[in-house]
């Protein structure tokens, strides 16, 4: 089941009334229930087992790590709780991976025969609440928080359904106090929530999946197409995958808040960024955080003595773990590796900034502007490796939008190449529709928070017949608008 | 909480009760398009050629009296099946149906690639869903493996939901109250492709015959029950209508026939043999080797509008002789 699947709007419904009619002693059972049977409704075992090991493991392993009556005893049940999450995550992150390569080893040897068999590599989910307990023992192990006593608060802090599948990671501090406050109904929660449910489904349903129509046309054959269609699509690509994402994270918030949950906002207008770090602190900010703290931090101190170097190599391998994180595929790979060198360099040339900015003091809105468009280039180059199917599908990318785009420019000044170098073989009525959608977004979707302050001013300014007729003529849109086939979400994978 | 229940019923009752109205009045266009005038086809059109592209490149109605094409590239015969069904029930003056039969039409893996592939599934079943009888619905649910775009198709076609309704050119115009053209309509096919172009590549022909006949292990697919049980249905149909139908095995170019796997062959003459066995109303025409230069062929299996007027005048000759 996920955010999109007709099953999830009787299920949530479901829920919240059971959820609203129990006793507050036993609320979190019912969530917890829910949350499995959400997980569960995957249709893959293994995944329970993995969220159930999880679980079991950290919960332990932290009150071991409270327990511990020496400084060396704490660092090792704190690091064997660490391992243990790591290795159910590298197990199912990257166990196909070996097994295929290992196939491939064998078959290469033994004549094309296969050892082993090929698994599934089903691991939605898996990757975020791994992270999260991990996060959970660093904080009991620095004395941040206190270990979680009651197993099933703790069980619903690592598998609360709203964000089981693709986050925010929720750090224990913000999530579990929230499960010892006593339920009192909210009607401005649920009506809240509900519209951020509505906008995050739009923005998947609508303008993502319509996005991707255009994205997987070009990336799905790149040899085909060279110029300004490659452009066209990576600059598509960087809102599909943005509206993907950040839709998801409003349908958990939404879903979240109608059960009074408040849980972290995962991006803040990442494509107004001046810069690339400013990117990273708007872009699925709780993964950034987490990195930030868990990987950038402690290496950061390591290298202390090699200063501004020091920070930049910090920098290079934290954003390589993230690419690898991602997948482990070369594309994956250099995606990180090249968000690594472009905060190094950031880092690197400070001084000069520095310097820019005291010659300069008020920088015009012009500079912000360039500093915006270049911010926004540099991540859809690396957009490139994350999207293509292969290296060399990437490289082709980089090298034919620049040497074919005078020849398609050619083409199109003659009215050619329309359908082909614009519209990317789809039908004009899609491309403006996707188009007009960017332009919606770019009106409404300055970050949630901003969504979120215009309906309240609609609220406050429209009459209810009014604001009930747009509200009818959104579900009208989505049913009218709606890309409703295949679609699944990207950041499932990871 | 009693507020919220309410206002959500009430909501939830608006929303529906609109898409109900919104509904009725696209189900309603939809009917009124599929009774449109531009599908009846004049007095004189007594032929129809059916089928995929083969067909299509092949026989040049133009060059066949009283014949009109409704081909359409990659139509398999459970789609065939249908247009005919709807098309023959429209112009009972039709007395001939001439259909593509070709290797490739019978090859399991490409043919039946509409119930594994989403992408398949979500091209055809918008062209074609609303043509589909009740068995053929059927079908689809219970086959195809991602059952998203049945759904969609499901809820748009048979329920009426205005889902991508902007771009059904077919119910805009009929709701604007334009005449409707034939390009309009998703499920009408093209007609007669024209094209003077020659490009006989080896590697071109080696990925079509890796993609007609090769499942993703490289070996050859088998053949497809479900489009021979929808030939047959075809046979019948034509047979209650009391038209007479003609099997057309298009020419390929010796070099593309010479790569399609050997038990392909067989088994399509196998095929072939028991219908013509089963069915002796049915005709079969085999211009597969028929001579024809290079310059002639748009590609390996297609020929281009030189070789469709050469093998449309031997078609329509044989046709004559035959009456």
């Amino acid at each position: 089941m996920t955010f999109t699947s007709p099953l999830y709007f009787l299920f949530w419904p479901a829920a919240f009334l059971v959820f609203y009619f129990s006793r507050d002693k036993y609320r979190w059972l019912v969530l917890l229930l829910a949350s499995l049977a959400f997980y569960a409704a995957l249709k893959a075992p293994s995944l329970l087992i993995a969220l159930t090991g999880v679980t079991v493991l950290t919960y332990f392993s932290g009150r071991g790590v409270a327990a511990a009556m020496s400084p060396g005893r704490k660092t090792l049940v704190f690091w064997l709780g660490v391992t243990a999450n790591l290795a159910i995550l590298i197990g199912f992150r990257y166990f196909a991976v070996l097994i295929e390569g290992l196939n491939v080893l064998s078959g290469a040897i033994g004549g094309g025969r296969h050892v082993f068999a090929a698994v599934d590599p089903i691991s939605i989910g898996v990757s975020y609440y791994s992270f999260q307990a991990i996060s959970y023992l660093v904080d009991v192990y620095l004395d941040v928080e206190k270990p979680e006593k009651h197993f099933g608060y703790f069980a619903l802090y690592i598998s609360f359904f709203p964000r089981l599948l693709q986050g925010p990671i929720e750090r224990a501090g913000d999530f579990l106090p929230q499960l010892r406050q006593p339920y009192v109904f909210c009607y401005e929660n649920v009506r809240s929530g509900l519209l951020l449910f509505a906008w995050g489904l739009f923005k998947k349903v609508v303008i993502s999946d319509r996005l991707a129509l255009f994205v997987n046309e070009v990336y799905g054959n790149v040899h085909a197409f060279s110029g300004l269609p490659l452009i066209i699509a990576t600059y598509f690509y960087a809102f599909q995958i943005y509206c993907d994402f950040s839709g998801y994270t409003d349908m958990a918030l939404g879903t979240g808040r109608i059960f009074n949950f408040k849980l972290t906002q995962n991006f803040d207008n990442p494509y107004r960024a001046t810069s690339i770090a400013m990117f990273w602190r708007r872009w699925h900010i709780s993964f950034s955080r987490w990195i930030l703290d868990y990987i950038f931090k402690p290496l950061q101190f390591r290298f202390r003595y090699w200063r501004d170097w020091g920070t930049a190599l910090a920098l290079v391998i934290t954003f390589l773990a993230c690419g690898v994180w991602h997948g482990a595929t070369a594309g994956f790979v250099i995606w990180g590796l090249l968000h690594g060198l472009y905060m190094s360099c950031s880092v690197l040339y400070r001084g000069l900034g520095k310097r820019f900015r005291r010659k300069k003091r008020n920088p015009t809105a012009l500079i912000d502007a360039w500093r915006v468009i270049a911010t926004f280039h540099l991540v859809c180059l690396a957009w490139i490796f994350f999207r293509a199917r292969s290296l060399a599908d990437a490289f082709y990318v980089i090298n034919y939008a620049m040497v074919g785009l005078p020849s398609s420019l050619v083409r199109l000044a003659k009215r050619d190449s329309l359908v082909h170098d614009i519209y990317l073989n789809q039908s004009n009525k899609e491309f403006f529709l996707a188009v007009a959608c960017l332009g919606l977004l770019a009106v409404l979707a300055r970050a949630t928070t901003a969504h979120e302050a215009a309906v309240r001013a609609f609220r406050q300014w429209a009459p209810v017949w009014l604001r009930w007729s747009a509200y009818l003529g959104f579900v009208l849109a989505v049913v009218v608008f709606g890309v409703f086939y295949g679609g699944a979400f990207i950041y499932f994978q990871f | 909480m009693k507020r919220l229940v309410v206002k959500f019923v009430l909501f939830v009752t608006l929303a529906a009760g609109m898409l109900l109205a919104v509904s009725s009045v696209c189900g309603n266009l939809r009917t009124r398009v599929l009774k449109d005038r531009v599908f009846v086809f004049s007095e004189g059109t007594t032929t129809l050629i059916a089928g995929d592209s083969h067909p299509q490149a092949a026989v040049n109605p133009a060059l066949l009296p009283g014949a009109e094409s409704i081909c359409e590239g990659q139509e398999g015969y459970f789609f065939t099946y249908h247009k005919l069904k709807y098309f023959l029930g429209r112009n009972p003056q039709i007395a001939r149906v001439i259909l593509g039969f070709s290797y490739q039409n019978l090859a399991r893996r490409y043919q039946e690639l509409f119930l594994s592939s989403e992408q398949e599934a979500t091209r055809l079943l918008e062209s074609y869903f609303v043509l589909l009888d009740d068995e053929g619905v059927e079908l689809l649910r219970d086959r195809i493996s991602n059952k998203r775009p049945y759904y969609v198709n499901l809820l748009k076609f048979r329920y009426g939901l205005p889902i991508q309704i902007y771009r059904d050119k077919d119910l805009l115009r009929e709701a604007l109250g334009a005449a409707l053209r034939r390009e309009d309509v998703t499920f009408f096919g093209g007609g007669f492709h024209k094209s003077e172009k020659s490009s006989v590549e080896g590697k071109q022909m080696d990925a079509k015959v890796r993609l007609y006949f090769q499942d993703e292990k490289e070996t050859y697919s088998g053949v497809s029950t479900l489009m021979v049980e929808y030939l047959k249905r075809i046979i019948q149909l034509c047979e209650e209508h009391g038209v007479d139908l003609t099997l057309y095995n298009a020419p390929l170019h010796a070099s593309f026939k010479s790569r399609i796997p050997g038990q392909a062959i067989t088994d399509f003459a196998q095929v072939r043999d028991q219908l013509l066995a089963r069915f002796p109303k049915l005709h079969y025409v085999d211009h597969v080797d028929e001579s024809l230069p290079n310059e002639s062929f748009g590609d390996g299996d297609h020929v281009n509008s030189l070789g469709a007027a050469v093998v449309t005048g031997r078609l329509a000759r044989l046709i004559q002789l035959s009456h």
